[in-house]
């Protein structure tokens, strides 16, 4: 089981040839950003596809107001790293699932105090390998060195990394094998790119449906039964 | 003394475009393990296409058992080769080539 949670599938029409990819490549569903009717669903094929919703890189009043109209429609949630008012925000929202590094550049710093409070509220960052696909010689060294620095920044202070393929076209999909060898890149070890690739990207999917599930009230408090009214 | 053992690595190489060669892809596996790892890693890699079926992509390579990590990170990173946008994936790697076919 391994899905990945980050497909820039530019329109409707070309998702089939993203299914068919992820189909080939062994991925059982993966996240896409184009507005479905469901947050979670199942296609025919039986491939699961989830919707995801990015967050604007606008103001925290913005953001805010965004986050809260986004979480009921979408499977997953991301907030791009930038300023620290929003990256904290997010990290401490336990409505936004991950930081994302989609574009990479030297001014995506992860601090360690907005790792540690990600941590702790299970916030996870997110690392789109597509930039590594698309760059070669000094600029690729200038996205590794951001993400490699991001990453262990992450795992030093316990917040969890995941990693997707941010792919714009279908070639810049890879198969979770592929994708644990970017982990190993990036300065994961080998055990870890599984958590990164398969684990966690799964239990986060889990858990937003148990939290979008009608029973759900709040972390650890739930419906186990409902009474019947006069 | 690095190790001299040998690694394959069975793979298919997904396309979108115009099909690759092996000449042209084994090219570009090198010219990503050059800059990514430098000259001394494409020195010590040995790296061979055992077999490759143009059509379909599948095939074998086989590289110095200490560098295949690097290898198969350097193929993965492969965007596109002469202009088509390709999808390297990893199948198995064994130390023999019989272990490949299990």
């Amino acid at each position: 089981m391994s899905i990945d949670l980050n497909v820039r599938s530019p329109t409707s029409k070309s998702l089939g040839s993203f299914v068919k990819m992820a189909d080939s490549l062994g991925l059982t569903g993966f996240a896409t950003v184009l507005q479905r009717d469901k947050p979670f669903e199942t296609l025919e094929g039986g491939m699961d596809l989830f919707t995801r919703i990015d967050l604007p890189e606008s103001g925290l009043r913005a953001v805010k107001k965004a986050a809260k109209e986004a979480r009921p429609k979408a499977a997953v949630i991301a907030v791009p790293l930038r300023g620290v008012d929003v990256s904290n925000w997010a990290a401490e929202d336990e409505r936004v699932d991950f930081l994302t590094l989609d574009k990479p550049h030297n001014e995506c710093i992860l601090r360690e105090s907005t790792a540690k409070l990600a941590a702790v509220s299970g916030t996870a960052l997110e690392v789109p390998i597509e930039p590594l696909l698309t760059s070669s010689g000094l600029t690729r060294s200038k996205v590794i060195k951001v993400f490699r620095e991001n990453v262990q920044t992450a795992v030093g202070m316990g917040m969890q990394v995941i990693l997707s393929s941010g792919s714009k076209v279908v070639m810049s999909m890879r198969s979770p094998t592929a994708m644990r060898y970017v982990g190993l890149l990036l300065g994961l070890d080998w055990k870890y790119t599984k958590i990164a690739v398969q684990e966690g990207p799964q239990s986060i999917i889990d858990r937003n449906k148990k939290r979008l599930g009608s029973d759900f009230v709040a972390p650890g408090v739930e419906i186990v039964q409902r009474g019947e009214t006069e | 003394m690095k190790s001299r053992r040998k690694r394959y690595l069975r793979f298919c190489l997904h396309q979108d475009g115009s099909p690759i060669n092996g000449k042209q892809l084994t090219a570009e596996v090198r010219r990503n393990l050059l800059s990514l790892y430098g000259e001394v890693a494409v020195a010590d890699s040995r790296l061979y296409l055992s077999k490759y079926n143009e059509d379909s992509g599948m095939g074998i390579l086989q590289c110095n058992a200490a560098l295949l990590e690097k290898v198969i990170t350097s193929s993965v990173l492969i965007g596109s080769i002469e202009k088509t946008r390709v999808s390297f994936e990893p199948k198995k790697t064994s130390g023999t080539l019989k272990g490949l076919k299990t």
